[in-house]
Formats: structure tokens, C-alpha cells, sequence
């Protein structure tokens, strides 16, 4: 489905884009593993080439601007061309927990860096190559960014604005021929992992909220919808927010 | 004359004309109205945030944008949201009350060349949802009011090209119909939060 292209992910040396990478590997493409933690990004990228796919890992600061420029360059240099950008990377404090009123600049800071001016960084990095294949832009967004989330305010406001950009950004570029959207996974990451080995009741929450009863995979569940988006037979889809979630919300 | 907001203290934060406008109509109620934190004498029952910062409302395409100005366009203004529901917060807290943003219908929607301010305007109403869900225990209820371009900012109204369908009502005067929406609001049961209303007299009807 996906052979000939090269897709580069952000944030890919673990959890959901790690299960992105390897899905769309597993569907032909040439994958850049970008991560912050370049052995942890190699070790996916071996573990793709294992597969017999290429892949390669570039370290990536995805807020320095000048990192990402010089991972597209690398991905072009590597490759010829780049297809798809994910942009899936979250920052650290992403899933520290507090009440609105509570939030401090170093909460907001962090997540707006890694979230929002990312974001802004991977879209102009990206636009010149992605205009000359009419490729693909899509934003890793989450529930929280719908629904709004109690104990997470923060990342419910960088989630919703990312799903802001996407679809006036889906307006900008669709006369270049790029498409982009967002996934809005619900999917088993080492982070979720550690959340429920803290609260184990928070498992069977979770499961039962959903009509599917159970959280998805990343490179199982969330890896298709990636390799739809980004292949053919999506073409005349952009703008828009694939929730991946077992109908955990129905919109 | 009606000041079916007689006795209601008012905290209209920034927005500077969408702001005046909405302060003006509060006033016009009966309400008494401040536009500055530290003006207010204490609690009061109504804050209104305009998500409408002047900046955001030219268009601006994303790739020819420095970064300088996607920080001026986007992040600035959405931290800016995120202190005002703060600050909304600490105001009403002691006796509940309601908050309402005035959000741009062209998030929702998309935008050729607003792509930083429907950021704003997206993060926005998703802080809101968050508040609703936090504070609602405290009898405080967060709700967006979503307005058109044609509304917040006309001399750039025609460049948003996906809002050429008329509305099927008039579109709201921000003065008199927007603050009447807000009294409405404002006086009835608290039993809305954490949703959002287009009031832009029928124009989109998508979301």
C-alpha cells in the first residue's frame, strides 16, 4: 500500500509512535524514526529493518527548529522525498495531572513547546517536500482535545488547538494537493502501561467505557488508520479527526 | 429599559473592540460592569473572555509565517486564554457563577491562512471543557459563544472564503444581541456547561 513513500514520525522511539512506524513500515514505506533518545529510535529502526524495510533514526528535538529542518533534509537526502510527516511527539508533562486553576507556566510551557510550536516547526519543515508529492501532514491529537479532560487541562487545550491547525491547515495546503488530519488514538503505550500498574482499576474504567471493551493496540489498531491516511485511497479526505478509540466517544 | 442584569457585577477580560462592545451591552442590562482584575471590588457573578485577539484576525498563511509571529499568533493568545480562565476562576469561586468565551466559528470550521488562530480558537474551547469539568462542583459554568468573522473582525471578512453561505437569521450585533445571549445565560439554571453555541444567527450548521 505504502511502497515507494517515505514517512517520517515524530516522538517514534516508543508507544503509539513506535506502533506507527512499524505499521507503516510493515505497509512498504521507508520510515525516519525521529526521538529525542536516539538509542531508543535506533533500536526501532533496527527493529524495522529486521523486518526487511528501511528505516532510519535521526536524534530530533522536535521545538528546535533548525533539528527538525535538518531531519527533513537528512530524510531527503536518504530517500529523494518525503510523503507523510507525523507529528506524534507529547511532551513529558503531558500526563502530569492538575486542576486549571493549579496549572503553572512550566506545565503549560513544556506542552505548548512540544505540542503547538512543533507542530508549527514539522509543517513549514515539511510543506516544500510535501507540496512537490502531494503528501500527507497529520497530528497525533487525543479525546482529551474533544471532550476536555478533568485532570489533564492542559493537554486538553494543546490537543484541541493542534485539531484547530489541522483543519484551517487542510484549507491552506488543499490547493497544493496536501491533505492534512488528525488520529485520536486510544491506544496501550509504556506510559498507559505505568498509569494502570498505579491504578489497576483504572484498566477495567477504561475498558468498560469503551463499545469495544478494550484499548487498542498502536501498530495493530492505530497503524491502518495511519497507512489509510497517508495512502491512496484517502485521497479525497482532509481536515479532518479520526478517533481510534473502540467508540470510547462517538462524535 | 431592560436591566434584567441589575445587581450582577460584570468582569469583561480584554478582547479590546469585541470587548468594549460586549461591556457596553452588559452595562446597557443593568450590570455593573469592570474590565480589569483588579478593578473588581471581590466576587462578581459573570466573567466574559474574547478569544479575539486583533493579531489572529488577519490572515496570515502558515508557511511564509516567522516564528516570532506564530508565537504572537498563537501561542501567546492561548496562554493568554488559559490566564483568564485563571483568573475567572479566583473571582468566582467563592460563590459560583459563569464564564463565557467568545470563540471564532472558523476554528471549528477551518480556514485557509487562519491556521494560528483557529489554534487558539480549538485550544480554547477544549481549556473550556476542561474548566466546565472542574469547576462545575463549585457552581461555575464555562460556556463558549461562537461568532463569525464577519462579527469579530469585518473589514477581514471577506478573505475567510468558507463563510459564503448567509445566515439564515440576521447575524447577532456583538452590542445588543451577543450581551442579551450572555444575560440569558447568565440568569438562567445553571444546568449548560462545557458547550459551545454558534451565534451567528444560522450561518454554520455543521458543528
Amino acid at each position: 500500500m505504502l511502497s515507494g513513500k517515505t514517512v517520517m514520525v515524530t516522538g517514534a522511539s516508543q508507544g503509539v509512535g513506535r506502533g506507527l512506524a512499524l505499521a507503516a513500515a510493515s505497509a512498504g514505506a521507508s520510515v525516519v524514526i525521529t526521538a529525542r533518545n536516539i538509542d531508543a529510535a535506533e533500536g526501532v529502526a533496527a527493529e524495522i529493518r529486521a523486518l526487511g524495510a528501511h528505516a532510519i533514526a535521526l536524534r530530533c528535538d522536535v521545538t528546535e527548529r533548525a533539528e527538525v529542518e535538518a531531519a527533513v533534509a537528512v530524510t531527503l537526502d536518504r530517500f529523494g522525498q518525503l510523503d507523510a510527516l507525523v507529528h506524534n511527539a507529547t511532551s513529558r508533562f503531558s500526563g502530569r495531572g492538575a486542576q486549571l486553576q493549579n496549572v503553572t507556566d512550566e506545565d503549560w510551557n513544556d506542552q505548548v513547546a512540544v505540542g503547538l510550536r512543533a507542530a508549527f516547526h514539522c509543517a513549514q519543515a515539511a510543506f516544500p517536500a510535501l507540496s512537490r508529492v502531494a503528501g500527507s501532514f497529520i497530528i497525533l491529537v487525543s479525546n482529551a482535545g474533544i471532550e476536555g479532560s478533568l485532570p489533564l487541562p492542559v493537554y486538553s487545550a494543546i490537543k484541541g488547538a493542534q485539531r484547530g491547525l489541522v483543519k484551517s491547515l487542510a484549507r491552506e495546503w488543499g490547493p497544493a494537493g496536501i491533505r492534512v488530519n488528525a488520529i485520536a488514538p486510544v491506544a496501550m503505550t509504556p506510559a498507559m502501561g505505568k498509569f494502570f500498574d498505579a491504578q489497576p482499576e483504572m484498566r477495567d474504567y477504561i475498558k468498560s467505557g469503551a463499545a469495544l471493551r478494550r484499548v487498542g493496540e498502536p501498530q495493530a489498531d492505530v497503524g491502518p488508520v495511519l497507512n489509510f491516511l497517508i495512502g491512496p485511497n484517502s485521497a479525497f479526505i482532509t481536515g479532518q479527526t479520526i478517533l481510534v478509540n473502540g467508540g470510547a466517544t462517538m462524535v | 429599559m431592560d436591566t434584567q442584569l441589575a445587581g450582577k457585577d460584570a468582569l469583561v477580560l480584554g478582547g479590546d473592540e469585541v470587548g468594549a462592545a460586549v461591556a457596553r451591552g452588559l452595562t446597557a442590562l443593568g450590570a455593573s460592569v469592570t474590565r480589569h482584575v483588579a478593578e473588581t471590588s471581590g466576587a462578581v457573578d459573570l466573567v466574559v473572555i474574547p478569544v479575539t485577539d486583533p493579531g489572529g484576525l488577519t490572515p496570515a498563511p502558515l508557511a511564509e509565517m516567522d516564528e516570532a509571529e506564530w508565537i504572537r499568533r498563537c501561542e501567546a493568545p492561548l496562554g493568554a486564554v488559559r490566564v483568564a480562565l485563571q483568573e475567572a476562576h479566583a473571582v468566582l469561586n467563592q460563590r459560583g457563577g459563569t464564564i463565557i468565551l467568545l470563540v471564532p466559528t472558523i476554528a471549528m470550521i477551518g480556514a485557509a491562512d487562519f491556521a494560528a488562530y483557529s489554534a487558539v480558537g480549538e485550544g480554547a474551547r477544549s481549556l473550556a471543557k476542561a474548566a466546565a469539568r472542574g469547576w462545575g462542583a463549585q457552581g461555575i459554568t464555562v460556556n463558549c459563544l461562537a461568532l463569525t468573522q464577519e462579527q469579530l473582525a469585518p473589514d477581514v471578512a471577506g478573505r475567510v472564503t468558507e463563510t459564503r453561505v448567509p445566515p439564515a437569521l440576521k447575524t447577532p450585533d456583538i452590542e445588543h444581541d451577543v450581551a442579551a445571549f450572555i444575560a440569558t445565560l447568565t440568569l438562567g439554571p445553571p444546568v449548560v456547561t462545557g458547550t459551545t453555541i454558534m451565534l451567528d444567527g444560522g450561518n454554520h450548521m455543521s458543528v
